[in-house]
């Protein structure tokens, strides 16, 4: 499962609606996520995905599309850093 | 000066999470204290308390529930009853003039604890965001402003034992002083977590299990008391300004007629007869009673060996040799310690509104240095209640008086 698809489920079933009804494009408030809600999901996600999002950089994100791109590359630079060392 | 009257509760105690099912357990006698399991991992030994099977799911979704300490889903089930029964409507400018003054010891104490769980013990250093705004003495209170739509005065009190009677003995005040018109009174309290246990174990101070009954553990005013049982729960009251509530038709369970404080300023844990005395006097006088017209007393009789003494002579330094019944509702539910004020002060309220004393539970043999009338034989009728005083003692010295008498 890719990351967006990860992160679209864990939204459903954290915020109790249908995996369908959640439309990664919509801004954060109109799927229900307030300011508060989104730190602690962005903590969930950090778990689930072994990294660490930069507080300034999540701040940017407005939507769940926007997030699972971020993560993305935090990701490939995580496996990058491996590699080299 | 504007009278205040009591036109809807709640509750969520280990003996009833509604107004019926309490009120009937409580007067009943039949007590909801059982025993814990040690958790050695810990080093906590096994202990009595008052926890409350709580169904969170059955409250709250799952994204609410997540932003909410227990004690928090304890606060907002028992005002969203108190309200409903109540029949409270607020218009907008009334949400104005409405308050929340509440009462609570530790708060969010297994928000805490989770945090402290992950930065020493799991040592992840991964404290969830949310631990600041759901660990805060206040979050009760905000969440039920919140929910409500409460737009008037708040204030959430921390005064250990005595933080719900305060909280509305303040209410009280607030709504004479003309600041609100209405006012969600009350506390919660759930502290039933490994470090708060362990340390009440430590102190010494908790009651030994009953070796044939744990829930029998609480015997306030008995030669066997041996302590104090921790348990959990909230209470809301809705207070209003007497004009508001007859306007608009509500149901009126009684006045709120009085309330009175002091500081012992003696010991950090030992009570004192004396600074009890000023504030049982201080109630008194505000709700401009005579001792003689108060039929009831809910004692904070927590069954400590010194406590249920002292309180015993601090009653007689009141009421003279003419002391009206007594009765420790806490043999039954426990102490809910931030909590306990509302719980026992809402036993009261429903004696006057039902004309029956609830009993003290589990006093088969009476301590000689406790010689009042503690209601030993089961609830007592009492047609034509007229007034009920409900004392509450904490810890740092600081007492609290509540005085309820029946509306008419």
């Amino acid at each position: 499962m890719n990351t967006l698809e990860t992160i679209k489920q864990h939204a459903a079933q954290e915020f109790e609606v249908k995996n369908e009804e959640v439309d990664v494009d919509a801004p954060f408030e109109q799927i229900g996520i307030d300011s508060l809600g989104l730190v602690e999901f962005i903590f969930e996600l950090e778990d689930k995905f072994g990294i660490r999002l930069d507080a300034s950089k999540a701040e940017g994100l407005k939507t769940l599309r926007d997030l699972a791109n971020h993560i993305d590359e935090l990701i490939t630079q995580k496996a990058t850093c491996a590699e080299s060392s | 000066m504007r009278r205040v009257v009591i036109t809807g509760a709640g509750i969520v105690s280990p003996i009833g999470q509604d107004l019926a099912g309490f009120g009937e357990a409580v007067i009943a006698g039949r007590s909801g204290l059982r025993l814990l399991a040690a958790m050695p991992d810990v080093g906590l030994e096994p202990l009595v308390v008052g926890a409350v099977d709580f169904d969170t799911a059955r409250h709250f979704s799952r994204p609410q529930a997540k932003q909410l300490d227990r004690v928090a889903q304890f606060s907002l089930v028992a005002a969203r009853e108190a309200v409903t029964h109540a029949g409270l409507e607020l218009t907008e400018s009334e949400r104005d003039r409405a308050g929340i003054y509440w009462g609570t010891g530790l708060g969010g104490a297994g928000t805490l604890e989770e945090g402290y769980i992950q930065l020493y013990r799991e040592k992840t250093g991964r404290i969830r965001p949310l631990s600041v705004v759901m660990g805060m003495n206040n979050a009760a209170a905000a969440q039920i402003s919140l929910e409500m739509g409460l737009r008037g005065p708040s204030q959430t009190i921390s005064n250990a034992c005595a933080s719900s009677a305060m909280a509305i003995g303040e209410g009280l005040r607030a709504i004479r002083r003309g600041d609100a018109e209405v006012v969600i009174a009350g506390g919660a309290e759930a502290l039933l977590t490994p470090s708060v246990m362990r340390g009440w174990q430590m102190m010494g101070t908790l009651a030994r299990t009953d070796s044939t009954d744990p829930a029998r553990s609480c015997k306030p005013f008995a030669a066997d008391r041996s302590g104090l049982v921790l348990a959990e729960g909230a209470v809301a009251l809705v207070l209003e300004d007497e004009e508001r509530a007859r306007r608009r038709g509500a149901p009126i369970l009684a006045e709120l007629a009085g309330y009175g404080s002091s500081s012992d300023a003696v010991h950090l844990s030992r009570p004192d007869a004396a600074g009890q005395i000023r504030a049982m006097r201080a109630a008194l006088a505000d709700a401009r009673l005579t001792p003689t017209e108060i039929g009831y007393v809910n004692a904070h009789g927590t069954a400590t060996e010194v406590g249920d003494a002292i309180e015993t002579q601090a009653l007689h330094g009141v009421f003279g040799d003419s002391v009206p019944p007594v009765s420790s509702t806490k043999a039954v539910h426990g102490h809910l310690m931030g909590a306990a004020g509302a719980v026992e002060f809402l036993a009261g309220i429903l004696a006057l509104h039902l004309e029956v004393l609830p009993p003290t539970a589990h006093l088969d043999h009476l301590d000689p240095a406790c010689d009042l009338d503690y209601i030993a034989a089961g609830a007592r009728a009492a047609r034509g209640l007229g007034a009920i005083l409900s004392n509450s003692f904490a810890f740092g010295g600081s007492n609290a008086v509540l005085v309820a008498r029946r509306y008419a």
